[in-house]
């Protein structure tokens, strides 16, 4: 139970007669009149306990966009219900007005809205509801926590869905041309055209020529169907924050376009999140949209504060193809972490697949290489130094490893992670 | 992606299985080592507050069984038949001590009682023992006895009687100390008295109603036990069935002396209009107290910035003055991304930089050479000169 602003006034009006009338007897009869009252009020009050409370959720929303939590609260008691009814939600599902109040004659229901401006990604929980339950006098009231957890996945934002046109369009161009100009091993067949000038002669299909008057080319089209494993970090190193976000945010960025990317591309993309057991993993054969499938697995992922194990990884990306893939590591380049971790098992993935490293870059270290004012600007800087070319030395060792290395900037990453797997494809790596 | 509708149809929750009687029983389990820590406390109080039993801490007070009280000298008395009454003030001592046939005994070190206030207590009992009496006290109860000073420090041995008074005999010899008094009949005279009017540790009037102590720690618990001590004291007082023992304390002061209490002057509603506003704002705080459910928990990510370690390395440096190691750092960054800048392999050796530097800019190989080469920074400041030079060098290229 709890009592009311209106009790508190009531009490306070009571200095009059006890001023007017001191002693105990004005005291006595004042305190008898407020706690009658207030029991009055109570035994009225309609019982929180007897309230029925359902919730609709949308299933999932994205980071960045706004929802609504609607709470419909039945009041199954033989009294009407005044009460203020607060949603619990945990503070970074931004509830803008988690406490509403209601007046429910009984047998009815109402529903109450909350809006939501989720601030992080992930489960967002609410566990349970308030109802403060005020008595007809408004002076006292009951209350009831009651259980009623609901779940709300916010999904990442997708920003890098802006490139996606772009180099969708590349990807379509590359269609017509690629077999024009590279004679690539893996190149399929698509049809057959007329010749022009600049095409390559050794595509000139003799037979097709010989049925026909003009000289006809084969020509070719990127290979389809190949299979794209995107291993995302969630070690400790994914932490880490650039520019106020963690490098796992910024890699799932890189890691929804690519995989869009690939999709729209006629590859079958696979996703798995490691670090010392899969902590996400979406099969390329499944059903549904795979972007939905992804965000939603994405959702949840945390960076734990582990160290990666990454001698596990070549095991992992065997049980989801056993074929020659594209696979792209999204983790960090810091030197050591990395040299103790990736590096000892790169070599045997390169044997295998053609494999792309993804790494977010700093943009501090560059601020931090060009201040040179005070003697601590200067040693910064050659910290900073330190730091880039230790990067730089950690990704000629992988280039010497035959992997591909795309280190840049949080906004950049995902471009040019995209830009990476069309000049592969282009070159028919894949 | 838009916002897809739930497809189960929300389950309805009702209530938290619990009862206002289960509620309120957590509530009190809740708070219930508070409620007894609290009942304890009020007990601890309580009964330190009444149950002394009536003692205290008063020098020679018939309640106080400390050393310097007087509980043993009591506690005889009233085995032996006399009533002991102690009187908590001026009129009370009066009025028992009016009574009947008493012995009245007053101990005032502090000097409460004023002229006047002594005076009432002039020839209202039939005995009148001074403790160690001033001479206010002795002008207005006893004048036939005066003070004659301190018995000195160096009197150690036990003062013998040597007087006809028959109390003084029985007792033989009392503790040396306190003052000494003159009167018609002294006793226990200080054996190192020397000349002048005679004096004594016991002083009576003629008709022995009035008997002055001296030595206010013969009748003591501590000291009681000492040569003829108790029997000088029970002889002293025991006389009479009834012995009223008045020690006065500040509130005896007389009316007159104390200060007006300002409280006393404010209206009479002003002390309840103050107990109910005090209420009103407890309640108040319970109104604002009381929060609409329990607080929520938020899992809170790890924050760590990825230039940390970078900072980190910066401050050993700096710490352990890693001049060399700093420079080399930045040496090696300047001269990389200048063989980039300059189309020159990455594993071109430095002179072939340099020289291709000079060829873009106008600077002199020398000048080039010592910048990029062999000039090595020994403190701080040159540390910063040279790599803002390198800085400069790297942009001018850069321009190009």
């Amino acid at each position: 139970m709890t009592i009311t602003g209106r009790f508190v006034l009531v009490a306070f009006l009571g200095t009059l007669p006890v001023a007017l009338y001191p002693g105990a007897v004005s005291i006595l009869i004042w305190s008898g009149a407020l706690v009658a009252a207030a029991g009055l009020d109570l035994a009225l009050a309609a019982s929180p306990r007897k309230t029925g409370l359902s919730r609709e959720l949308p299933d999932s929303v994205r980071l960045t966009e706004a929802c609504t939590s609607a709470l419909r609260v039945r009041n199954y008691s033989r009294r009407r219900l005044r009460a203020d009814v607060r949603e619990a939600w945990q503070p970074s599902a931004g509830a803008v007005d988690p406490v509403h109040h209601v007046s429910v004659p009984t047998g009815e229901a109402r529903q109450i809205l909350v809006k939501l401006f989720p601030e992080r990604r992930g489960h967002l929980r609410v566990e349970h509801v308030t109802i403060r339950s005020f008595g007809p006098l408004g002076l006292a009231a009951r209350q009831v926590s009651v259980p009623a957890p609901g779940l709300l996945r916010v999904l990442p934002p997708f920003h890098s869905k802006r490139h996606l046109p772009s180099k969708l369009r590349r990807l379509r161009e590359l269609d017509g041309r690629a077999a024009v100009q590279i004679r690539g091993a893996g190149t399929e067949f698509d049809s057959l055209r007329d010749y022009v000038r600049g095409d390559d002669v050794r595509s000139i299909d003799w037979r097709a020529t010989a049925r026909r008057r003009d000289t006809v080319v084969r020509t070719w089209r990127p290979e389809r169907d190949r299979r794209v494993v995107i291993v995302l970090d969630t070690s400790r190193t994914s932490a880490a924050r650039i520019n106020d976000e963690p490098r796992l945010d910024t890699s799932m960025e890189a890691a929804l376009l690519l995989a869009v990317l690939a999709q729209r591309g006629g590859d079958r993309v696979d996703f798995l999140a490691f670090d010392r057991r899969p902590r996400a993993r979406v099969d390329s054969a499944a059903k549904g949209n795979l972007l939905n499938s992804l965000v939603k697995a994405m959702a949840p992922l945390e960076a734990e504060l582990i160290e990666a194990d990454w001698s596990r990884v070549p095991a992992q990306i065997r049980s989801i193809s056993s074929h020659r893939s594209l696979v792209v590591l999204l983790t960090s380049l810091d030197s050591g972490a990395v040299e103790e971790g990736l590096l000892p098992v790169l070599a045997g993935l390169t044997s295998q697949h053609v494999v792309v490293v993804a790494s977010v870059s700093d943009p501090r270290l560059d601020e931090m290489r060009g201040e040179r004012q005070s003697a601590a600007d200067v040693y910064r800087a050659a910290a900073a130094e330190r730091a880039l070319l230790d990067r730089a030395a950690v990704t000629a060792q992988f280039r010497q490893l035959g992997a591909e290395v795309v280190d840049a900037a949080p906004q950049e990453l995902p471009p040019q992670l995209a830009d990476m797997y069309i000049r592969l494809k282009a070159a028919g790596r894949l | 992606m838009a916002a897809q509708s739930d497809q189960n149809p929300a389950t309805e929750v009702v209530g938290d299985g619990g009862s206002v009687g289960r509620t309120a029983a957590a509530r009190l389990r809740r708070v219930a080592p508070w409620l007894v820590l609290g009942f304890l406390l009020v007990g601890v109080v309580v009964v330190g507050f009444f149950g002394r039993s009536g003692q205290d801490g008063v020098a020679l007070s018939p309640v106080n069984p400390a050393p310097a009280g007087a509980m043993a000298l009591a506690e005889v008395l009233e085995n032996r038949g006399v009533e002991v009454i102690q009187a908590e003030s001026l009129e009370a001592a009066a009025e028992s001590a009016a009574l009947g046939s008493s012995t009245l005994l007053i101990h005032d070190p502090d000097a409460w009682l004023s002229a006047d206030q002594l005076g009432t207590l002039a020839g209202i009992a039939d005995r009148l023992v001074l403790i160690e009496p001033n001479q206010l006290m002795l002008g207005e109860l006893a004048p036939g006895i005066r003070q004659a000073g301190l018995i000195p420090d160096s009197e150690e041995d036990p003062l013998v009687a040597a007087c006809q008074v028959e109390d003084a005999i029985a007792a033989g010899s009392i503790s040396a100390g306190g003052f000494a008094y003159r009167a018609d009949l002294i006793c226990f005279p200080p054996a190192t008295a020397q000349g002048g009017p005679p004096s004594g540790s016991y002083a009576a009037t003629a008709n022995q109603e009035v008997v002055a102590l001296g030595n206010g720690s013969i009748i003591s618990n501590e000291t009681i036990d000492l040569e003829g001590n108790a029997a000088l004291a029970l002889r002293t007082l025991g006389s009479t069935p009834v012995v009223v023992w008045y020690q006065p304390t500040a509130a005896d002061l007389a009316v007159g002396d104390a200060p007006v209490d300002p409280l006393n002057l404010l209206p009479d509603w002003v002390n309840p209009v103050m107990l109910w506003l005090l209420g009103s704002a407890l309640l108040a705080v319970l109104w604002r107290g009381r929060r609409l459910g329990p607080l929520v928990q938020e899992p809170l990510p790890v924050v760590v910035r990825a230039a940390e370690t970078a900072e980190g390395r910066a401050r050993l440096y700096q710490d352990s003055a890693s001049i060399d190691r700093a420079a080399s750092n930045l040496r090696a960054a300047t001269l990389i991304r200048l063989a980039t800048r300059l189309r020159l392999p990455a594993t071109g050796s430095v002179t072939e930089v340099v020289h291709a530097a000079a060829r873009h800019t106008n600077r002199s190989v020398a000048a080039l050479d010592a910048l990029l080469r062999t000039t090595k920074p020994t403190s701080d400041a040159q540390l910063v000169r040279w790599s803002q030079d390198l800085d400069a060098l790297e942009k001018e290229i850069d321009t190009r």
